[in-house]
């Protein structure tokens, strides 16, 4: 895919802006083996670090344990655990992805975590949260659809969701990233150890 | 290392920026409409989804990438990134 087919059909599909879809694509092209032909595929970005692959995912294994791009139930539970009711919500959202990263710490001896996993995961968690119609100030989203999101990869229409009518920005998935960690129960060792 | 992903994506996001038709891109941005047949048809992911289905193994960074692997990212959040349907 090029970033014009991702900028389109991120938009078609997800309403997702302009901003992030040039963003996110560059950082896609990089993991082309060419680069210059402003290309690259899924494949290519299952790179260990770089540029967007990490660990401590929401619902796929750390690459030293072999196989960090299929979906694993057992890791998904686990996060899928913290919330409560039926919905998401900022601060459950916190604590699964402090539970990913205790786990991955306690598991995993190459686990890497600095600033770049940190905007990725915290990223990560806004992202499928705001795609799946959340409250940028609130983080609740319907987690039916959310799980449907992960565990199908699909988007999750057949339940009623609709792409939100706001779109899905650099800006908006900022305040989220913030909201999220500014409610983490982890904030002060996590914050220590991304910027040290 | 962050730094250098950080200026060198920057890079390639302008570099496409002005290989882009940027107004004429933007000007049809919006979310495709409800009743649009690619919302309700759904194919579960499979072998070869994470690349082009003509091309054959790659080797990127000396690592060789599997082509038939059932998979449509390393992460669930790159699964959004494809634009093949939703």
């Amino acid at each position: 895919m090029t970033v014009p087919h991702l900028v389109s059909g991120l938009a078609a599909g997800l309403n997702i802006g302009a901003d992030f879809s040039v963003a996110v694509g560059g950082l896609g092209v990089l993991s082309s083996p060419d680069p210059l032909g402003l290309a690259f595929d899924l494949n290519d970005l299952d790179q260990h670090n770089f540029p967007i692959e990490h660990d401590a995912s929401l619902s796929r294994e750390d690459a030293y344990f072999g196989n960090d791009y299929s979906f694993n139930s057992g890791i998904w539970d686990q996060t899928k655990s913290f919330f409560k009711d039926g919905k998401t919500a900022l601060l459950p959202a916190a604590r699964a992805i402090a539970n990913r990263t205790a786990d991955s710490k306690e598991r995993n001896p190459t686990f890497v975590y600095g600033l770049q996993q940190f905007i990725l995961r915290y990223g990560e968690m806004g992202l499928a949260i705001q795609t799946m119609g959340g409250d940028d100030l609130t983080g609740v989203a319907r987690l039916d659809w959310v799980n449907q999101l992960f565990t199908q990869e699909r988007l999750p229409y057949n339940l009623g969701w609709r792409p939100r009518a706001e779109p899905v920005t650099l800006p908006s998935l900022g305040q989220m990233i913030v909201e999220i960690f500014a409610v983490s129960p982890e904030k002060l060792s996590e914050g220590y150890t991304i910027t040290t | 290392m962050f730094k250098t992903t950080l200026l060198a994506t920057l890079g390639v996001a302008v570099t496409s920026a002005q290989l882009l038709d940027i107004p004429g891109l933007l000007a049809g941005l919006a979310p495709a409409p409800a009743n649009d047949p690619r919302f309700s048809t759904f194919t579960p992911p499979g072998h070869n989804d994470g690349k082009p289905a003509n091309i054959p193994s790659i080797v990127t960074r000396g690592k060789s990438i599997l082509t038939d692997r059932v998979v449509r990212s390393p992460c669930p959040g790159l699964v959004r990134l494809y634009p093949m349907g939703p």
